[in-house]
């Protein structure tokens, strides 16, 4: 890919987001950034089916 | 906003039959996209009378080359994202070749490492060989 659309391409992505740590996710009518969670959260499911930041307490890993 | 929608529809009235079809299919899809949507709707009504004239291929360059006008709006970026098939709360992840939208499991899943080479997914974390499995930790 060339430089210039390459820069092109990232300048179109920074219109769903430009947030440094963002992750795009399809939501129910188009992509959505989403931000960086605190610090220490993990990404998971949320009950609408997008993903969301939850502290990692509140999530049933194997001890 | 209807009403410069139902001036261009009275336009594309006056062009030749053949031309037409094309036209109407384009400002049809335009105002599906602009159903509910806030803030760009302006823009993305500039862009397409762009198309419409010039088939996109004018455009304002800055010194760097950088382009800025007419640049692609919010939902056109989110439509090209949609032809990698996603599903809802899909991510995008690169795969061997192309990106692609993850697979998601159920609600209360983690994101979790997986192989190189594989398809990252979410599982259920009490799936998990241990703690450092899950990735996404910020």
């Amino acid at each position: 890919m060339a430089a210039d659309d390459y820069t092109r391409l990232q300048q179109m992505l920074d219109l769903l987001g430009d947030v440094p740590g963002s992750i795009l996710v399809r939501g129910p009518d188009r992509w959505l950034s989403l931000p960086p969670g605190p610090i220490g959260y993990v990404l998971v499911i949320g009950a609408g089916g997008v993903p969301e930041w939850v502290d990692p307490s509140t999530v049933p890993f194997p001890t | 906003m209807l009403d410069r929608v139902r001036v261009i529809a009275r336009a594309i009235k006056q062009i030749p039959a053949a031309e037409r079809g094309p036209m109407q299919e384009a400002l049809r899809r335009y105002m599906r996209q602009n159903a509910g949507v806030r803030g760009t709707a302006a823009v993305r009504e500039r862009d397409w009378l762009m198309s419409l004239l010039t088939g996109r291929q004018w455009a304002i360059y800055d010194e760097q080359g950088r382009q800025f006008w007419p640049m692609a709006s919010l939902m056109d970026v989110s439509d090209w994202l949609d032809h990698t098939g996603p599903r809802l709360g899909s991510m995008l992840m690169r795969g061997q070749d192309e990106w692609l939208p993850s697979h998601n499991c159920h609600p209360k899943s983690v994101l979790m490492y997986t192989a190189p080479g594989t398809h990252t997914m979410t599982c259920p974390a009490a799936s998990l060989p241990d703690r450092a499995n899950a990735i996404g930790g910020y």
